[in-house]
């Protein structure tokens, strides 16, 4: 993160700071320094916290996000417990947002929904920055054809109309949560891929790079070593807005009844799905879950934005 | 430039084979024609024979994949499985030419508001009109279209008639033509259009004013800008010959990556608006098991996708005669 940071003397760029070390060792087993990052996260969390918006965010995900996981507690009622005197109950009274045409209680089920929704949502983000950051890294180290065809492929994908690819395989392969999340992976890994990659070939003009290379530091080390601390603030970016893309992208897939399947778990997406018919009956059954999604991923979005802006800071 | 444009071209083609041959597989594993046959004890063995038969059912794979490959390129799309054996082009052509609209319509006005917006937000950053056009596109991105569009129809189907105590839905919620309608009506026609095209363009205005607004500050930074107000021209020129028209140009292709975001809205706008549109016909053929026409909306769209891409690289390169592909 270095070049993000040119005005903060005394501030040593990881792979650099490595090599001095390498060469007063010369010749020693390299000790990897432990706790380098310190200082740096420190940097990151008060420029974050000058970013409102992105600090109440934070807040209010936080907030959700617990009461989603700590819905056994919670939740007023069971996510499946039915009261059948109390079929499409309005909001109010005992069932705050209303109960649905199975007599349940929607709030509840927001809230069990929110952990299924919450959990595709980091589970893609994290398997995609995964594989993005291994095909950007390799790609970008490695060069010439193995790049190049990398690359096509990246391009290539991100190319095909994502939602059509999505509801094509999420049809072939089922209706579960691990379906769901594989699916919308595959379809998510390429930005981070692209980032991954551009930084990684700036990341190579670097002597520390050179250094390593003609030291004869196998190819692999380098970028497991070398490389990948440097990326951390890239990968952190992309996985935080790719959150907020598969939980959009899991709702319009539930939605369409071809996500997470309602036998199976609430979700906030098949909460919708299944009650599009009642918009004009019982309205509180499509407002509910559509805010509880809206004000999620706009929580996210921003939280992205306020760790950019903290990583790498607008010049202007 | 022809070069890369004519290897651009040829790289399409093996792409547009790969997502042939995948839809093909898929479109297979999804449901098979005969499956509903098998349920239905009425039917004997002997006539599911022979409609699997008909169909072509009984070759092994690869002869089925090259026979359907052949036909639909030489412009036999089949027919469609359900609905009565109803050829599957004229289908096609008349989705394709409501989406089409859809899509012309919805583009303009959010590249409208969109650039005016961006622009708006980068002369002044850090205002008022910056802050709040931010945040609003912010929302725009976190707001998913279906929900959206639901949101819409709630509001001009019921709501707003309530409030203003009309009786009648301010705009219809779906389909594009009134009931009883006969011949052609553009009021009537642009009324259904109206909630389509705003469910559809939020998040492309969201997404162009961002676009517009980064790559004008770029601009508005150049020197040519500076010596455009050295001269003495007024600031409506500087901002609109000098900033605006060479901002646009890494904006276009932005917008044409956005695409596939634009199909994704048209299969969820379509789906929530019963708008006849590509989508739609998507949708409805996958989970009727209808497959010629599946492969057909499939095939149609993904190569319309790859051209408007390869378009808008080549645009990029005609519009700022800095770019040069080797």
């Amino acid at each position: 993160m270095a070049e993000h940071l040119p005005s903060r003397p005394g501030y040593q760029h990881r792979g650099e700071g490595r090599l001095a070390d390498r060469r007063s060792m010369a010749g020693q087993p390299l000790e990897t320094p432990s706790d380098e990052t310190a200082p740096h996260w420190r940097t990151v969390w008060r420029r974050f916290r000058k970013h409102r918006l992105a600090t109440a965010s934070l807040a209010v995900f936080t907030l959700i996000a617990l009461c989603a996981v700590l819905a056994d507690w919670v939740a007023p009622h069971g996510a499946t417990e039915q009261h059948l005197d109390k079929i499409l109950a309005p909001p109010g009274g005992d069932f705050l947002l209303g109960s649905d045409t199975l007599g349940r209680d929607t709030l509840s089920r927001i809230l069990y929904g929110g952990r299924i929704s919450l959990l595709v949502g980091v589970s893609v983000a994290l398997i995609s920055g995964v594989v993005g950051t291994a095909v950007g890294l390799v790609a970008g180290y490695c060069r010439g054809w193995v790049d190049s065809a990398l690359m096509r492929l990246t391009d290539t994908m991100l190319a095909l109309p994502s939602l059509m690819v999505v509801i094509m395989a999420a049809r072939v392969l089922g209706d579960g949560v691990l379906d769901v999340v594989i699916v919308l992976a595959a379809v998510s890994w390429m930005v981070p891929a692209r980032i991954v990659r551009a930084k990684v070939l700036s990341l190579c003009e670097h002597q520390f790079v050179e250094a390593a290379v003609a030291l004869g530091v196998p190819g692999r080390r380098i970028m497991v070593r070398d490389l990948l601390p440097n990326l951390v603030g890239e990968i952190v970016v992309a996985v935080s807005l790719t959150v907020a893309g598969a939980i959009l992208a899991e709702s319009t897939l539930s939605f369409l009844g071809l996500g997470v399947s309602p036998t199976h778990t609430a979700t906030w997406g098949n909460m919708l799905g299944g009650n599009e018919g009642f918009v004009i009956t019982a309205p509180w059954l499509v407002w509910a879950p559509g805010l509880a999604i809206v004000a999620t991923v706009l929580c996210v979005n921003f939280i992205g934005d306020g760790l950019r802006d903290a990583l790498d800071p607008p010049r202007r | 430039m022809i070069r890369y444009a004519a290897g651009r071209v040829a790289l399409t083609v093996p792409i547009l084979l790969a997502v042939s041959f995948a839809t093909f597989w898929a479109s297979g594993e999804i449901s098979s024609p005969a499956a509903q046959l098998t349920l239905n004890p009425r039917i004997s063995p002997e006539a599911r024979r022979a409609y699997i038969e008909s169909l072509g059912l009984d070759e092994p794979f690869g002869v089925r994949y090259l026979t359907w490959l052949g036909n639909f390129v030489t412009g036999d799309l089949g027919t469609s499985l359900v609905r009565n054996g109803q050829e599957v082009w004229p289908l096609v052509r008349s989705a394709m030419a409501n989406t089409l609209l859809l899509i012309a319509v919805a583009m303009a006005f959010s590249l409208a508001v969109g650039l005016f917006v961006g622009t708006l937000s980068a002369l002044r950053p850090g205002s008022i009109v910056d802050r709040a056009s931010t945040t609003a596109s912010f929302l725009g991105i976190s707001i998913p279209v279906f929900w959206l569009g639901l949101m819409l129809q709630l509001m001009f189907g019921l709501y707003l008639a309530e409030w203003l105590r009309v009786s009648a839905p301010l705009l219809p919620t779906a389909g594009i033509y009134s009931p009883g309608q006969q011949g052609f009506d553009l009021l009537d026609r642009a009324r259904h259009l109206a909630l389509p095209v705003m469910a559809l363009s939020l998040q492309l205005i969201a997404a162009y004013s961002r676009y517009m607004r980064s790559s004008m500050l770029d601009v508005m930074g150049m020197d040519y800008i500076s010596t455009a107000r050295a001269k003495g021209l007024p600031e409506r020129h500087v901002v609109v010959r000098h900033g605006v028209r060479n901002a646009l140009i890494p904006v276009t292709t932005l917008a044409a990556v956005d695409l596939g975001l634009l199909v994704g809205g048209l299969i969820v706008t379509e789906r929530v608006f019963q708008y006849p549109g590509m989508g739609l016909l998507f949708l409805d053929a996958l989970t009727g098991g209808d497959y010629p026409v599946l492969l057909a909306t499939v095939m149609i769209v993904s190569a319309a996708v790859f051209l408007m891409n390869l378009l808008a690289d080549l645009l990029y390169a005609v519009l700022d005669p800095r770019i040069r592909y080797g």
